[in-house]
């Protein structure tokens, strides 16, 4: 089941009531069954996979802390991850093979499964999780955990399998060996952060898409200030949608009574595209700095700036192709990592160019996360148009859209056509509701970073009952696939 | 942490049953005040809303001594106007006491109509119902299964779900079903968003302080839109003629005009004779005059979606040539400038009649455009039924116990079979299952007591129609004056049985 | 045979090369939070500063496990030893 479905909200409710009634004893099998149950509802042979590589990481990080030899404890580690790897790749990357890499079957990746009917759900998050977990035990961070049952909850865990976060095995196992009386106020804090989740998600992100669908599907039709338009829309809408299935996740999950890592930090704020990707989709930069991008530039640091370019261009383009087996995630990462190489590459002559001129320097506050926001845009056309071809015509054409609209603007001032919303057949009220929605949830992202606690309970309840009845009344029906459950 | 925060905390936490409490207040008291809240813009915003508007209406006990009529059906039944008929019966018999509703919910069938009147037969209290059937509201081949969003939302959640729970294909729709048999504010959520949306709408409107450039309201053969206006670019004298149509009138009896400028109103006049008008009006002194002209009613003919629907009006207008220009004769009056953005098609193709229709009208079905592809996709499934035997089960059956239930509990029932286009009609009116269909309806009338039955299928021509099976306005008013004929008819026989009773 | 203070020394003429920073004084307590540019791209810069300028070799498990400065200078000196 979908996070934004009743069935979801009946099932949390329920596991949550049982929960909090079971003795502490028995929490952790509890949540194992409710973990498990959960996946049943999507695919019972697949959670049969989720057990088995469960046992075989559990199994061989107790291996590896056992023996003392490099080089049988290196050889173990490349078993485990070789034989946590396979299922991922096999399932993901080559079914799609079948259909060529160049095309994405179902026109980018929300639509649906994979063609042969696949659902194994999760498989990247529960995948990176027990691969972390081997790697921290050889990497001597954490002891390994002699309890399968714990090991299991960590890999299954019900809030996190679908879209993340992807939590480290440290940070998990030390909560659920440790797990103490109910706590209200975790409940009350999670069920808040849940009902902002919803609120970006059915009234920001899925109004959102009813817009940007069209013009991605079918992007020949369209104007180029429309796929400009468009374009920028998909951010917002991404942005919406991922921020709010994590708070969803991280919400039911202090429902239980867990912490889990965020995934988000005002990423449009960022001020370069480094810090723009630690402040988005933190949990896996942050799992990909650690596991891929420091272990090859350790490797390579002899190499100087080859070895740089060469570490940032794998880490990034996995970010990419993390996302689906397609010719377009690619082309993301390599977005990505050709901005990353010319911003290490180029950082201390920018440094010193700022340092002369302060002036600039005061205004990069504001133009950096501009130009970021932009350079984002432009990779993000790749990341969700439905081949190659089709991202370079929304490419092209956005761009002639922009510069035309400009010119239009500056001789006779905006017109309701010129930013395309009048050819999008949006209705007034359509926009008025969800730039509404988008400007209340950028205002709570503003009161949750400078951790403004509202005190008056009358307006907090007015804000619980506005967000409550936004969703009841505008949240778009109709159960969307998360932009994020497929991968 | 201190005693006293600790209590402080208590006491705030206590503070926090406040707002639930008072949101189930909201939702357990929610069909007392919300039913009671006036729509204020275009009615047809939502279909549901209005359904669902009209029926707690009619929860409220009916006037002393009036006979309560109830239309029902799906789209078709938007060729009752509730004022026309009500306005032609009482013409009839003044000492009538009439209280006239009508229901509609587009795509409703008799299996939904059943399970709707199961539990509002007896809040309605209903004297009359008229059933409005077309032979496509049977065409259900999912029978049960096929329950469309939009009928749900007005049918009653815990009664459909208990009948309907084995063809509810996911987990989701009962939830659903059952969320909102416990919660108000749940079930009505799409009432409260067009609620909303109706008063954010007149908000707007209201903001709005520009002046229009041109003149808006107007179709290409002047005829007008409820609101209409006028640029005056001259003098302060205006006469403006204008023609109010009699059918109009037939519809109303009355309709008021109000003339204003610039917020300010000029004059106002009744009509209730037809005819070609005129109006002297002395316009304020200002640079920028505008001219805007508010009738109290309009005529809706069909139900057929938003931005479909033709609201006619029965004025069609003239206005005055500017001054300085030399008269040339005869042309003393000039059409009214219209801003071509505006001008809809009107339905009858032109004004043409008989073949030159005919024509028109295949052109149009046979066109790459949605309309067409509409057009042709339904002539498909309804010429499916030349092929398919007849049976009386399914929603015919239903039909049956909604009738039987109706009669059982002493309200007539007058059954309409509405009107076919015959462009289409004249294909499958000899099938057997259509024979057989209009035989099952004249049955029931036998059957049970205080029903009746009436065949309309072929009483109106292909140009009073604005597609297959729903009426323009023409056809519509027409249809009304049937209606009224029928409910008459049956009052007396109610009236004669009731006094029999009496004497007995 | 290098003292600890020397170590130090080094070690924070090396911080203020990599990080082009000459206001920086290293102290024991330091981690990455406390200096502005010591980001996962620059810390292997630092890694490399600091094996050049001692002729010693970490391995990826030694610098992982690091989790502040005066870790960093414990290490240091065990692999000069």
């Amino acid at each position: 089941m979908l996070f934004n479905s009743l069935d979801f909200a009946a099932f949390l409710a329920l596991v949550a009531c049982g929960y909090h009634l079971c003795p502490i004893r028995w929490r952790r099998w509890y949540l194992l069954a409710s973990s498990y149950l959960f996946y049943f509802t999507w695919s019972v042979g697949f959670a049969s996979l989720l057990l088995a590589v469960t046992g075989v990481a559990f199994v061989l990080a107790k291996r590896i802390a056992d023996r003392q030899d490099e080089r049988v404890r290196r050889q173990l580690l490349a078993v485990a991850v070789v034989v946590l790897l396979l299922p991922l790749l096999a399932l993901k990357y080559l079914g799609q093979l079948s259909f060529g890499l160049i095309q994405n079957p179902h026109g980018g990746a929300w639509v649906s499964f994979l063609p042969s009917g696949v659902a194994a759900v999760g498989i990247s998050y529960y995948t990176f999780k027990l691969i972390s977990y081997v790697v921290d035990v050889y990497w001597q961070r954490i002891e390994p955990c002699h309890e399968f049952g714990s090991v299991a909850i960590f890999a299954a865990f019900f809030p996190q399998i679908l879209s993340g976060p992807i939590q480290r095995a440290g940070d998990f196992l030390g909560q659920i060996q440790n797990l103490e009386a109910t706590r209200p106020e975790l409940i009350a804090s999670g069920l808040r952060l849940m009902l902002f989740g919803f609120f970006k998600k059915l009234v920001v992100a899925d109004r959102l898409g009813v817009v940007v669908d069209p013009v991605f599907t079918h992007p020949h039709q369209w104007s180029g200030s429309v796929l400009a338009l468009g374009s920028y829309l998909f951010a917002i809408q991404l942005y919406a949608d991922f921020s709010g299935i994590t708070d969803i996740a991280i919400g039911a999950g202090r429902v239980l009574g867990f912490h889990s890592p965020p995934n988000f930090d005002s990423p449009f704020y960022a001020e370069n595209i480094q810090d723009f990707w630690r402040r988005w989709h933190m949990s896996l930069t942050s799992w990909l700095t650690d596991y891929v991008f420091m272990p090859l530039r350790m490797a390579s640091r002899d190499w100087g700036q080859l070895g740089l370019v060469a570490s940032l261009v794998i880490n990034m383009v996995a970010v990419g192709v993390w996302h689906g087996a397609a010719w377009t995630f690619v082309a993301f990462g390599l977005i990505h990592a050709s901005y990353m190489a010319v911003l290490s590459l180029t950082l201390r002559r920018r440094k010193r160019f700022l340092q002369q001129r302060p002036v600039l320097q005061r205004m990069h506050r504001f133009i950096g996360p501009l130009i970021t926001f932009n350079l984002v845009v432009v990779s993000l056309i790749f990341f969700r148009a439905a081949d190659l071809s089709d991202a370079w015509y929304i490419l092209s054409h956005a761009c002639e859209g922009m510069l035309g609209s400009v010119a239009r603007v500056a001789h006779r001032g905006v017109e309701h056509g010129v930013w395309g919303l009048s050819h999008l057949r949006w209705s007034p009220g359509d926009v008025v509701v969800v730039f509404g929605a988008a400007l209340i949830m950028e205002a709570v992202h503003l009161l949750q970073r400078l951790k403004v606690a509202v005190d008056l309970p009358l307006v907090r309840w007015a804000g619980y009952f506005a967000l409550g009845f936004a969703i009841l009344l505008w949240g778009e029906s109709g159960s969307k696939q998360f932009i994020y459950v497929r991968f | 942490m201190s005693d006293s925060r600790r209590q402080a905390e208590k006491g705030a936490g206590w503070w926090n049953v406040v707002p639930i409490l008072f949101l189930l207040l909201l939702d357990i008291g929610f069909n007392g005040y919300f039913w009671r809240i006036p729509k204020l813009t275009e009615p047809w915003i939502d279909y549901g809303y209005g359904f669902l508007l009209e029926t707690h209406y009619l929860h409220r006990p009916k006037p002393p001594g009036a006979t309560r009529v109830v239309a029902f059906g799906s789209s078709v039944v938007g060729s009752f106007d509730r004022y026309q008929v009500g306005s032609l019966i009482e013409a009839q018999q003044p000492s009538a006491k009439l209280d006239v509703h009508r229901l509609l919910m587009p795509g409703i069938k008799p299996s939904d109509s059943r399970l709707f009147f199961e539990t509002e037969r007896g809040a309605m209290q209903p004297d009359i119902v008229v059933l409005v059937l077309n032979v496509a509201d049977f065409l259900n081949p999912g029978f049960e299964r096929d329950l469309k969003e939009q009928v749900r939302y007005v049918l009653p959640p815990w009664r459909t779900l208990r009948a309907r729970h084995s063809y509810l294909s996911t987990v989701s729709s009962e939830l659903d079903l059952v969320l909102a048999s416990a919660s108000n504010l749940y079930r009505y959520r799409k009432a409260i968003r067009s609620c909303v949306q109706d008063h954010a709408k007149l908000l707007l409107s209201s903001l709005r302080h520009r002046t229009p450039q041109r003149a808006y309201g107007l179709y290409r053969d002047g005829y007008t839109k409820p609101v209409f206006g006028l640029p005056l670019d001259h003098a302060d004298d205006l006469n403006l003629d204008y023609f109010v149509s009699p059918a109009w009138l037939q519809q109303r009896g009355r309709v008021t005009l109000d003339f204003s400028v610039g917020g300010q109103r000029l004059a106002e006049r009744v009509e209730t004779d037809p005819g070609w008008k005129t109006i002297s009006l002395r316009a304020p002194a200002e640079r920028k005059k505008f001219l805007r002209v508010v009738a109290d009613g309009y005529w809706v003919p069909r139900a057929s979606g938003l931005g479909d629907d033709t609201r006619l009006l029965g004025v069609q207008l003239r206005e005055p040539l500017p001054l300085g220009t030399a008269s040339r004769g005869a042309a003393t009056r000039r059409d009214p400038s219209v801003d071509h953005r505006q001008v809809r098609e009107f339905l009858r193709l032109g004004n043409a009649v008989g073949q030159e229709f005919a024509g028109r009208w295949w052109q149009a079905v046979s066109a790459d455009t949605p309309f067409g592809e509409r057009m042709r996709a339904y002539q498909k499934s309804i010429l499916g039924i030349r092929e398919q035997p007849f049976r009386a089960r399914g929603e015919h059956a239903e039909l049956e116990r909604l009738i039987a239930s109706f009669s059982e509990h002493g309200v007539s029932v007058i059954v309409v079979n509405s009107p076919e286009s015959p462009l289409i009609f004249d294909q499958y009116k000899d099938s057997p299952y259509y024979a057989a269909h209009v035989r099952f309806l004249r049955g029931l009338a036998h059957k049970y007591k205080g029903v009746s039955f009436h065949d309309l299928a072929a009483a109106l021509p292909a140009e009073d129609f604005n597609d297959w099976h729903h009426v323009n306005y023409v056809g519509a008013s027409r249809l009304g004056e049937r209606y009224a004929e029928f409910i008459r008819q049956v009052m007396s026989e109610r009236l004669e049985r009731s006094v029999a009773g009496a004497q007995e | 045979m290098q003292t600890e203070q020397t170590i130090r020394e080094q070690l924070n003429q090396v911080f203020r090369e990599v990080f082009d920073d000459d206001s920086i004084e290293i102290s024991d307590e330091m981690t990455a939070a406390d200096v502005e540019e010591w980001d996962s791209l620059n810390h292997i810069n630092l890694i490399v500063a600091v094996e050049r300028t001692f002729g010693i070799r970490f391995s990826t498990k030694e610098v992982n496990g690091l989790a502040n400065v005066g870790e960093f200078i414990a290490l240091i000196s065990s692999k000069l030893r």
